[in-house]
């Protein structure tokens, strides 16, 4: 696949909400919840939570899928590495991509995969690599593998960074973008990941979201994050409120691209539903600006 | 353990994964400070993901131990026996055996099959729906177990230690001094945890195995209907 395939999702999407397991069982419980929801509320789900055979769990998600629009984001794929997940996990995902009807698929741009002396390691985080032109083309290969395999296109994530491992042949935004040309692939651009980064390796991040190739932007995630003390690291954390200055990265991020799905991802120290609503309205309002623009 | 102070290979992403693991398992400690901190990031998320699975799939043990006691196993359990998949909703196969090895845990043996209890229950919770349409049952042919059905045999009253754990339950004056048979079901989108006579392990063996219902015997054969009430077979009509 090379630069073919339809990036937009077949519905217009606007803010949406990364859909925890409470969030889930609360929506699934009370069917009237949804009267309340704005008009136009996607979610976002990790895929592997419902990589299941069956059971309460699936069934609720595929209730909400049937009232809300979903998006599948995957956190196994390991699209950076030598070795990728499983080909059976592959074939999972892509049963549940048929079962859901998702508008949008998505994994990071990470490696996992780690050799233990028990056997192998599925390492759950994203792990760094020099963006040499040799991962390049193992990146072009493995998220062509998989597009082909799901028969759909896949949108990458930009990782957070905590060091620079140093030994790059290119800038980030020159390597998603790369990649993006290669294999028809969008990008999902977490610019709490760039505010992330930019503070742990001294960058300027409005700098970096200049220099993102904006046609390629199929979906924006923003977050919190929190410092850790110790380090003085900024950790991508998703524990918190969205930071202002997170705020103004997806706004500055939107002015490039024009509206973009936004995705307000919340994975620890959980709120209440409402709470997030509010949140994500916020986000609502900057693809209104972004729309006017 | 001595400093590691390259900066890692150049051009080969799989010499470049090798290095960046021996940091990762501690087997070398970058020099370099800001590539310390960075690894004890990625080693800590890690960490951090794979016990906070082990404590929602295994919330009695969890509870039976308290916080620090089940942290200090759940991550000796990680560094023995990683996840393999990136499915942590299935994690803690294996984390009876853990809990098993323990010498520090003797004091509690019941503990390693409240974990093998705590597996089926995960089990069972994703296990496949069972068939919509009821299977049509004769003497000759066997009846199916329910895809989620599992069952455990314990030396210990794993069943009545299992329900006082849970939210609500009224904690018993006094438990059980024998084992119990726990039968674990999914009906109506929850998983039930019941205790069964011990003898009902015959028939769960037997179906199983496919037995047909006309080679079980009739004592065996008392123990279908409260399987059937249960949910623990797939749906099915006899045919008189």
């Amino acid at each position: 696949m090379h630069g073919t395939l339809d990036h937009r999702p077949s519905v217009r999407l606007g803010a949406g909400i990364g859909l925890r397991l409470p969030h889930l069982a609360e929506l699934a419980a009370n069917d009237g919840a949804s009267a309340a929801l704005p008009d136009g509320l996607w979610f976002e789900v990790h895929a592997e939570n419902f990589m299941v055979d069956g059971g309460p769990r699936l069934a609720a998600l595929l209730a909400v899928a049937r009232r809300h629009p979903i998006s599948l984001h995957g956190v196994g794929l390991a699209l950076a590495g030598t070795r990728m997940a499983p080909a059976a996990h592959v074939r999972r995902l892509r049963r549940l991509c048929d079962r859901v009807g998702p508008v949008l698929v998505s994994d990071h741009l990470a490696w996992q995969l780690v050799d233990h002396a028990h056997g192998r390691w599925h390492v759950p985080d994203f792990l760094p690599f020099p963006r040499t032109k040799a991962a390049l083309a193992l990146a072009i290969a493995n998220v062509a593998r998989i597009q082909d395999a799901l028969g759909r296109r896949l949108l990458i994530e930009n990782p957070s960074h905590y060091a620079d491992i140093g030994n790059h042949d290119m800038p980030e935004h020159a390597f998603l973008g790369a990649l993006a040309q290669a294999t028809g692939c969008g990008l999902l651009i977490d610019v709490n990941n760039i505010h992330v980064s930019a503070h742990n390796l001294g960058l300027d991040a409005g700098w970096l979201v200049d220099q993102l190739p904006a046609c390629a932007v199929g979906e924006i995630h923003i977050a919190g994050h929190r410092p850790d003390a110790e380090s003085g690291l900024l950790i991508d954390s998703h524990d918190a409120p969205v930071a202002p200055d997170v705020w103004g990265l997806a706004a500055r991020l939107l002015a490039r691209t024009g509206p973009r799905p936004v995705l307000l991802e919340r994975d620890a120290d959980l709120p209440p539903l409402a709470d997030l609503l509010l949140e994500a309205r916020v986000a609502a309002g900057l693809l209104d600006a972004a729309d006017a623009g | 353990m001595p400093a590691d102070t390259s900066t890692g290979p150049t051009q080969s992403p799989a010499r470049f994964e090798a290095w960046y693991a021996r940091l990762l398992l501690g087997e070398a400690v970058p020099a370099a400070l800001p590539l310390r901190r960075a690894v004890a990031v990625h080693a800590n998320n890690a960490m951090v993901a794979a016990c906070e699975a082990l404590a929602g799939n295994f919330p009695v043990v969890h509870a039976m131990l308290g916080d620090t006691a089940f942290a200090a196993l759940a991550r000796r359990h990680v560094l023995a026996h990683p996840p393999r998949d990136p499915r942590l909703c299935l994690y803690g196969a294996n984390f009876a055996i853990t809990l098993a090895g323990c010498a520090d845990l003797a004091a509690w043996p019941w503990l390693a099959d409240m974990a093998r209890l705590e597996w089926r229950v995960v089990t069972a919770l994703f296990a496949a729906d069972p068939p919509d349409r009821p299977r049509r049952l004769t003497p000759r042919r066997s009846w199916p177990l329910a895809p989620a059905t599992g069952w455990l045999p314990s030396d210990w009253p794993i069943v009545s230690l299992w329900q006082a754990h849970q939210p609500g339950a009224v904690w018993p004056d006094d438990f059980p001094r024998h084992g119990e048979l726990a039968l674990i079901c999914r009906r109506d989108s929850q998983v039930l945890v019941t205790a069964l006579p011990a003898d009902a392990l015959s028939l769960l063996d037997a179906l199983h195995w496919r037995t047909a219902l006309a080679a079980l015997d009739a004592a065996i054969l008392a123990h279908l209907p409260a399987l059937a009430a249960a949910g623990a077979l797939v749906p099915a009509i006899g045919d008189g």
